[in-house]
């Protein structure tokens, strides 16, 4: 049987529900969008497109356990960072379909999140990619780099929250 | 988690705090994480540093975590992993804070993974420690432009201890005497 393709508006919708869920800080239910073995990463501002976090240090390298306990974290009261809770809007644009295979495609997307907290909004501004797998439960994403279009974490000066 | 140790006025603002923590110190301090091949090479560079520096100097840098201030802005933490800092004030209300990750130029591919992973787990803007530190920082800063009402921040946590301990705020004491110590000189000047 052949795989069912790939549209692009299926994966607008995808990524729309997935910012929502980010926005509303419904974070398990984010976490439920990601494979078993998927991996989420913001790689720093100075290093090239192609870095890999094994011999570079990046903002964020998590594998699934870590992105787990991420949001177990977040979700938390301790998290002093957003706890009171920040307020963010993921825009997400430029939906790009780079390949596919099979039950599997990679998406290039580019992204804003604003984060405001205690008087201050600050943006994230950048592309992402994703790796989108279509399982028996509908689409999954198995991988998600988010690269950053900033000199450096100024004036944000963190990650605190999932872009 | 129990972080057990000391902290340590080196006079002239600068101040040190020595602690043995439950995480692993890619120089020195394993841990399950890393598996039998991580226990084999964190051994391995025990027993360097023991023929290198005798048993007891070689146990305290591979096991002892140290937070070290140097005055004025200058830190250097070997802890879960080594990270240099500098803090640049540009205004009162706003600060410029620099981080490297210092790493040994030989160190092999299986220890520069567990190093930046056990780094990113912690430490840095997107890790599970900085932005709470942060974000402690700035909600501090806001009490602080209440200073008319409120001229005193309280840093006196086991003030007065023969042998303070590594919680006790010792750094902050030794910065903030240091700071003071120079403003007035400097205010007297002119």
């Amino acid at each position: 049987m052949q795989a069912q393709a790939f549209t692009r508006s299926e994966i607008e919708d995808f990524l729309y529900h997935e910012a929502a869920l980010l926005d509303d800080w419904q974070l398990p239910e984010w976490l439920a969008l990601y494979t078993a073995d998927a991996r989420y990463e913001v790689p720093s501002t100075d290093l090239p497109k192609d870095a890999s976090p094994e011999n570079n240090l990046f903002y964020i390298a998590d594998d699934a356990f870590r992105l787990s306990e991420r949001v177990k974290r977040l979700m938390k009261k301790t998290a002093f960072a957003e706890y009171p809770r920040s307020k963010t809007r993921h825009l997400v644009s430029n939906v790009r379909i780079l390949d596919s295979s099979g039950d599997r495609c990679r998406v290039s997307i580019a992204f804003v999140t604003y984060r405001t907290k205690s008087g201050v909004t600050d943006t994230y501004i950048g592309s992402s990619e994703h790796t989108i797998v279509r399982g028996d439960a509908g689409l999954r994403i198995a991988s998600k780099r988010c690269t950053l279009d900033l000199d450096s974490l100024r004036p944000q000066g963190r990650v605190s929250i999932i872009l | 988690m129990g972080l057990v140790g000391v902290g340590r006025d080196l006079g002239n603002g600068h101040a040190v705090i020595e602690y043995t923590g439950p995480w692993g110190r890619p120089i020195g301090q394993w841990i399950p994480a890393w598996g039998e091949q991580g226990k084999v090479d964190i051994e391995r560079i025990v027993g360097g540093l023991t023929q290198r520096f005798g048993e007891e100097r070689a146990q305290r840098m591979a096991l002892k975590n140290r937070n070290l201030l140097i005055f004025p802005n200058l830190i250097i933490n070997d802890i879960m992993a080594i990270t240099v800092r500098t803090f640049y004030p540009l205004a009162p209300n706003q600060l410029h804070v620099n981080a490297w990750a210092l790493a040994p130029a030989d160190e092999s591919e299986w220890s520069r993974k567990s190093r930046l992973e056990n780094f990113l787990e912690f430490l840095g803007p997107g890790g599970f420690a900085t932005p709470d530190d942060v974000e402690a920082l700035q909600q501090c800063q806001t009490g602080y432009e209440n200073m008319r009402e409120a001229g005193w921040n309280d840093i006196s946590k086991g003030m007065g201890k023969a042998q303070p301990a590594m919680d006790d705020e010792i750094q902050m004491r030794a910065f903030w005497i240091e700071w003071n110590a120079r403003i007035e000189q400097a205010n007297n000047a002119r």
